[in-house]
């Protein structure tokens, strides 16, 4: 326990520059700007009895991110955001991934804005969440790429109405997620198709899950956003490794529809934001072991999946600190019996001239679904995320 | 018999989970109460501040308005993120657009006989007739600031002939002539955001986004003097009308608040 607090004293003694975040250069009116963000933290995982792998217990760089944009007036834009810390670790954490972003958009039109390349998907309301502004280390596991990808390679169109109330995506990608940035395809060689709308009342209400600056009227916001791909593969093949995730429900041999819809609240400091997920998969093969075995006339060809969270958090403008808890549940597979829950709690500190935070985040286990446990009860995460 | 789970009984587990469930209570509780007493604080340090409160308020024609000038009686300039400006009545209900536009304007002032809009995205400033509405010349600052850390406020003074232009984050008033070479940059030290800004009785009013306050600078030190809240969602520009009255515009709810000049 002595070298635990001596670690946690060490990090927190590490301290900050103060700086100016971001750069640019200009040439007439075309416009190069240059940010980043580096982050490291100590995790400790409280294992359960009987396990013995304490490998998670590490200091670790979570972000060594570099970012370049480009703007030509207000018509083009393009944007490549790499990881060098997921880069040279080969890495695939869906949520955290080496290229975060690679892709073009044209705002010439009247009314619609053009985007194409690699980038997050118009999914879930977190996925718009940047991380640099939560006191999250990790999102919830239904919004967190385990369920549904947050990245893709595809082609999109966008259009904010009524002052920027109203935001209107749809999009299509290869449908594999973060993997298709390697330019593949699996053998079915269909697409997935993505879209979403969301509104706010009485103003725009922009896309961060915590009130930094204490809106001083109530704003809400709603969201509605469905996903659909049918990539049943021919015989004998297989989706490239690691396009399934743990769960195998990320991307499915049959049709695979995605629907959610999402809701937030801020004022005085105090926000709230919720999300509601539900996956219909229906197995190409009849006899899929997602299907438990049960009769057609149970399952009627398919299983849900899916989950949800609520997430109530305070910001502290006087001490710069962010207080926060999250209520999450999901559900792999409805045919098997029980939920996992987690409780979640965190803390953030905020540096008022770089927008650089300490973070501090708790998860305790409540419930765990059968046949999905981890190897933990409880987490913490202490460390830094300083903005470039 | 007691069961035996791995190595550990079932008593054992049951202990474990008993004092983990009671951590997890006794935590969440202090947390709790860790809250209500820093928001009881922060409300009552809250209420020392001063509020104004609009005498008035307009719904404006202008998309995402970010700053406006009142160069007359009964004229005021608006500027627009989406890049354009447009002259309206004291109201803002007529409205004419200009005859130049460009990227993202972020400010507006008058040095009595132009109007100059400051340009986030380019770190230009662009200097109009008022009359024709025809752009005269562009000026560039030298700037390396990104998004949303460009500039994003500016103001005449005219007893010392000079402009002062400001960054949006970590805030620099950079200090130029009529020609806008640069005389002085200072890091301003209060708000830590800068939405708008206008010069009044050789002082420099500035407003804050982040903050939701306007807080009145001396022009040699830029040192905070005053400070008033305000409870305006989103608020982006400042100015002082002919007669005394304090202006402030919404860009989030496109609205412009009038207020009395307070002392």
């Amino acid at each position: 326990m002595k070298d635990k607090i001596i670690v946690l004293f060490v990090f927190f003694c590490l301290h900050f520059g103060i700086g100016k975040a971001q750069f640019s250069l200009r040439n007439g009116y075309s416009h190069l700007e240059f940010s980043g963000s580096v982050s490291s933290f100590y995790n400790y995982r409280n294992i359960k009895t009987g396990q013995t792998d304490q490998s998670r217990n590490r200091f670790a760089i979570r972000d060594a991110q570099f970012q370049v944009e480009y703007r030509y007036k207000k018509q083009w834009e393009a944007k490549f955001q790499f990881d060098l810390a997921d880069l040279v670790t080969n890495g695939n954490d869906p949520e955290n991934p080496g290229i975060l972003d690679a892709w073009v958009k044209y705002n010439g039109l009247k009314f619609v804005s053009l985007w194409m390349g690699y980038g997050l998907v118009p999914y879930s309301r977190s996925n718009f969440h940047g991380f640099s502004n939560t006191p999250y280390w990790s999102r919830a596991e239904i919004a967190k790429g385990t369920f549904f990808s947050s990245r893709d390679v595809g082609f999109m169109l966008q259009s904010s109405l009524l002052n920027q109330c109203l935001n209107v995506f749809a999009g299509v990608y290869t449908g594999l997620g973060e993997l298709s940035i390697k330019g593949i395809n699996d053998a079915s060689g269909k697409l997935e198709y993505i879209g979403r709308i969301d509104y706010s009342f009485p103003a725009r209400y922009r896309y961060e899950d915590i009130d930094f600056k204490h809106t001083p009227t109530p704003l809400f916001t709603i969201g509605f956003n469905g996903r659909y791909a049918n990539k049943e593969l021919p015989q004998g093949t297989f989706f490239p490794g690691g396009s399934t995730s743990d769960f195998n429900v990320k991307v499915y041999n049959g049709k695979r529809f995605v629907y959610g819809g999402d809701f937030a609240f801020q004022w005085k400091g105090f926000s709230l934001v919720s999300e509601l997920h539900q996956l219909k998969i229906t197995p190409k093969d009849s006899l899929a072991a997602e299907l438990k075995g049960l009769p057609l006339s149970k399952t009627k060809g398919y299983f849900l999946s899916g989950g949800w969270y609520v997430q109530a958090s305070y910001h502290f403008k006087k001490i710069n600190s962010t207080f926060s808890s999250r209520l999450e549940e999901f559900d792999v597979n409805d045919l098997n019996k029980g939920n996992s829950r987690i409780v979640s709690l965190a803390y953030a500190y905020k540096f008022k001239k770089t927008g650089s935070m300490i973070k501090l985040q708790f998860w305790h286990y409540l419930n765990e679904e059968p046949g999905f446990e981890s190897n933990w009860v409880d987490q913490i995460r202490l460390g830094f995320n300083f903005v470039i | 018999m007691e069961v035996i789970i791995g190595q550990v009984s079932r008593t054992q587990l049951q202990v474990q989970l008993t004092i983990k469930k009671m951590l997890l209570k006794n935590t969440l509780l202090l947390l709790f109460l860790i809250l209500g007493v820093l928001n009881v604080w922060a409300q009552k340090d809250l209420a020392k501040k001063t509020y104004l409160k609009p005498t008035r308020l307009v719904k404006l024609k202008i998309e995402e308005p970010s700053d406006m000038v009142c160069t007359e009686k009964d004229a005021l300039f608006f500027v627009s993120d989406n890049g354009y400006f447009s002259k309206t009545d004291y109201l803002g209900l007529s409205y004419t657009k200009g005859k130049f536009s460009g990227v993202d304007f972020e400010g507006i002032c008058f040095d009595g006989q132009f109007l100059y809009l400051v340009e986030e995205f380019t770190s230009m400033v662009h200097k109009i007739d008022p009359i024709s509405l025809e752009r005269i010349q562009s000026y560039q600052i030298n700037f390396n600031g990104g998004r949303n850390n460009g500039f994003e406020a500016i103001a005449f003074n005219p007893n010392e002939k000079c402009f002062y232009i400001i960054s949006e984050h970590s805030p620099s008033i950079i200090t130029t002539d009529l020609d806008f070479k640069t005389i002085d940059i200072v890091d301003l030290k209060y708000p830590n955001e800068v939405s708008s800004a206008v010069w009044y009785q050789d002082k420099l009013w500035i407003l804050s986004d982040e903050e939701r306050t306007i807080s009145i600078h001396s022009t040699k030190t830029f040192l905070k003097e005053k400070e008033f809240k305000i409870k305006i969602n989103n608020p982006e520009g400042i100015t002082i009308s002919k007669t005394g009255q304090l202006l402030v515009c919404s860009d989030d709810n496109k609205k412009l608040y009038y207020f009395d000049l307070p002392k």
